[in-house]
This record gives C-alpha cells, sequence and structure tokens, in this order.
C-alpha cells in the first residue's frame, strides 16, 4: 500500500482505494479532480521519493491509470479499426514455398562449406585456423568514416582488455568501490573540458579489469545519453568520443574526418 | 621442356607472395608484383600447382574469389585441423545460413525483405554475420528511412570456395524442388 493519501470532492483516502473504487463503478471517474490529486502527488513527491521509491512510483502508475479511464470516459470512443484481412490460401502458400526454397539454398552453402572443411589457409596476420576471434582481429566490416558502430566499439574494448595485465593489488587494501554513475561523471568531465577523446584515452592506464569495464559501461550509457558519440575515421581507423553540447547544439570540432 | 618448368625464381616468388598475402591475389596483382604479364601469370600459376601435386608437396594453389592463394591438402586435415578452426564459419546457424542464402542469392537486400521471406526476425543473424565479415553493408535503398542494404564480402567467397557469386549453386526452382521429391 502507498503512503499516498489523496483527498478530493468524492474521496479522501489512499489512491489504491480510489482506483478501485472507480474500476468496481461505486465512483464516477468524472466527479474526481485529477488535477488536484496530480496537484498534491508532485507535493508530496520529495517526501515520498525520501521515504520510499517503490511506493512512488506505485502511486505514479495509479494516478497514470485514473488519467486514461478519465480520458476514456470524457471523449469520445475511436472509431474500430478495420480487422487485417486474413491472408488468402494463395498467398500462404506462395510464402511458405519461398520460404522451402530459402531453406534448400542454406543447404546448398551448408554443402559448400562441408566440401572447404579440410583445406585450410592463411588469412593476412594469422593462420585462418589458428587465430582465436580477439587476437589480431580483422576490422569488422568496412563502413564510410562516421559513427563508430557498437561492435567496433567492442571490439576495442577487446584489444584493450588483451593489453592491459591487471597489476596484483598488494594484499589488505581494500578495492575501491567502483560506480558507473561516478565514472559517468568523471568521463563527462573530462570530455567537457577536452571536447574530444581518443576512445583509450578514457581508460586509466594501469587499470584494474573491474575499472576497464566499469569505464566501458560508463561510456556506453553516456552515448545512449546522447550526450557523447563515438566516431571513427573509416574501418581501419581509431576510434574517437565527442562531446555533443546538448544544450547549444554540437561541438565544432577542429579536424573531423 | 621450356625455362619456366625448370625451378625458376618466379615459382618462387610465386609462391613467397601468396603465402605471405593472407588473401587471394588476382592475376592483375600478381602481374604487378611479379612484373610480367597476364599471360605469364597463368602459365606461372599452373606451373607452380603442378609442382606441388608432382612433388607430393602440403599446399596446392587454388582459384577462389577471383585470385589464388595457397591452401593445405584436403587429405591433411586430420593434421592441420589441429591448429585450430576457421572462426568465421564454425558455429554458423541454421537461421545464420538462410540469412546468408538470402543474402547471397538476393544481394543487395534490405533487413525488411530478409525477414518477410523467412517470416521471423533476422536481426541476430545479420548482426552475427556482419560480425564474422561475410555480409557487409553496401548500399541504402532509395525511399522512406533509406534502409541499409546488404551484400556478400570477398570473405564469404572465400569461405565458401567460389571463384565469384556467378558459381553459387542456381536458387532452388519449384519445379526441380518437385521433381526431386516426387
Amino acid at each position: 500500500m502507498s503512503s499516498l493519501l489523496v483527498h478530493t470532492g468524492a474521496f479522501s483516502g489512499p489512491i489504491e482505494l480510489l482506483l478501485d473504487m472507480v474500476r468496481k463503478s461505486r465512483i464516477d471517474i468524472r466527479d474526481v479532480s485529477l488535477a488536484g490529486i496530480a496537484d498534491q502527488y508532485a507535493a508530496r513527491l520529495a517526501h515520498l521519493l525520501a521515504l520510499d521509491w517503490t511506493s512512488a512510483g506505485e502511486g505514479l502508475l495509479i494516478a497514470a491509470v485514473l488519467v486514461r479511464l478519465k480520458a476514456r470516459a470524457l471523449l469520445p470512443a475511436p472509431p474500430p479499426v478495420p480487422a487485417e484481412e486474413p491472408e488468402r490460401p494463395e498467398e500462404l502458400a506462395g510464402r511458405a514455398e519461398a520460404y522451402a526454397a530459402v531453406r534448400e539454398a542454406g543447404q546448398h552453402l551448408s554443402h559448400l562449406l562441408e566440401a572447404r572443411r579440410e583445406r585450410f589457409w592463411r588469412e593476412a596476420g594469422a593462420a585462418s585456423a589458428s587465430a582465436p576471434i580477439a587476437a589480431d582481429r580483422k576490422p569488422l566490416f568496412v563502413q564510410p568514416a562516421g559513427k563508430a558502430r557498437l561492435p567496433d566499439l567492442v571490439g576495442a574494448m577487446r584489444q584493450l582488455l588483451q593489453r592491459q595485465a591487471p597489476p596484483p593489488l598488494p594484499p589488505g587494501i581494500p578495492r575501491r568501490q567502483l560506480s558507473v554513475d561516478r565514472r559517468l561523471g568523471e568521463i563527462a568531465h573530462r570530455l567537457r573540458a577536452e571536447k574530444l577523446l581518443p576512445f583509450e584515452a578514457l581508460f586509466p592506464a594501469l587499470a584494474h579489469r573491474d575499472e576497464l569495464v566499469v569505464t566501458f559501461l560508463a561510456l556506453l550509457e553516456l552515448v545512449r545519453l546522447g550526450e557523447a558519440r563515438a566516431e571513427q575515421e573509416g574501418s581501419f581507423g581509431p576510434i574517437v568520443i565527442v562531446w555533443v553540447n546538448l544544450h547549444q547544439g554540437e561541438v565544432a570540432v577542429g579536424d573531423t574526418a | 621442356m621450356t625455362p619456366l618448368e625448370a625451378p625458376s625464381p618466379l615459382i618462387a616468388a610465386l609462391e613467397a607472395v601468396l603465402f605471405a598475402a593472407g588473401r587471394p591475389l588476382s592475376p592483375d596483382e600478381l602481374a604487378q608484383i611479379l612484373r610480367v604479364d597476364m599471360a605469364t601469370v597463368g602459365r606461372l600459376v599452373e606451373t607452380l600447382q603442378a609442382n606441388c601435386r608432382q612433388e607430393g608437396r602440403g599446399l596446392l594453389v587454388e582459384r577462389v574469389a577471383g585470385g589464388y592463394q595457397l591452401c593445405t591438402r584436403p587429405d591433411l586435415a586430420l593434421f592441420v585441423g589441429q591448429i585450430g578452426r576457421p572462426v568465421k564459419t564454425n558455429g554458423l546457424t541454421q537461421a545464420a545460413l538462410e540469412v546468408l542464402a538470402i543474402v547471397a542469392y538476393r544481394q543487395p537486400i534490405g533487413r525488411a525483405e530478409i525477414e518477410t521471406l523467412r517470416g521471423v526476425r533476422s536481426d541476430a543473424a545479420i548482426a552475427s554475420l556482419l560480425e564474422r565479415d561475410l555480409i557487409q553493408e553496401t548500399s541504402r535503398a532509395a525511399g522512406p528511412g533509406r534502409p541499409i542494404l546488404y551484400g556478400t564480402t570477398e570473405a564469404f567467397l572465400v569461405h565458401f570456395g567460389l571463384d565469384s557469386l556467378a558459381e553459387l549453386p542456381p536458387f532452388p526452382q519449384r519445379e526441380k524442388r518437385e521433381a526431386a521429391a516426387g
């Protein structure tokens, strides 16, 4: 039970009970002032968040449901969406056949592969038969200069993890508490100052593996939030992380690819 | 016996270059590297192939992806296989093979059409094939959203032993399949 008590003309009590009574048609939603409830929620929010996140979330959810119920009650019903015509038998048969052909084509490829199984050849830099996928990696695919994609970032991260051997911690020293949020703040701070940094520069030199991983996660989060951008100069190029100033449009960078 | 059949510096050079290249070299490239004309490249390759066979060597010269590369003799797989397995095509799932087949035969083709042909979502298979360098983004379609189109890579030709896409077995036709089933 949330600790959100609401008071309107028609009702006074916990918000869940209000929803329950509306659903059971004991109270007409049109008599309930949702604006008033929203105001009360906003006023109590700081207090709720300090007490109990879960209740705050539940209270918000219930308020949202109430709004939807009221909207339905007040607005005319939307026109019914015409049901999708069921596929005609000929169309279905055509698709099934197309797929059967695809499966067979896949089998052909599989046979070609089998015929190759016993041959081995060298690939640039390492024998194709021996290189594990991380060592001596070839770039993943040809791409024009521009946004570095997740596979590129993951690949760069793998190489970084391979190169960096974590130094052993002296016994008895407790590990620093690592937080993605904190690292995110640190990276954002650096990027704001320098506008652009090479991918590798974000990772502390003699870092423990955990620190590298946390840094990577923080970087991904920054990119996801749109506060930073990962760019790559063509397939083989180094990856750079660019700060995106969300409030004033993009920062102009000196020599872009 | 023409001079080329005797041990020749050019044969040795061809062999060394093919070994070091780590990818198929086209006749053009070989002509440039060895500083000979195309006809000579052809003769050199034939001679090297013949030498490998006659001397019972462990390597062959094969024609693949529009060029030549050295590969191990298939009957020696028992030994060479211990070195490892090719990563690119190891563990290709049924789904990945189907997507690859669609791309191989219908390229350039976008994700939406691939999914329509298979009847299921194909993101994971496409991502896996991209990761393995068997397909690549080739261009974008005109029209809303400018969806990405995919095609096969040179690595695809090499791993499936094809000189070119023309060597793909013919796409299964309904008549043939019915004949086979009947």
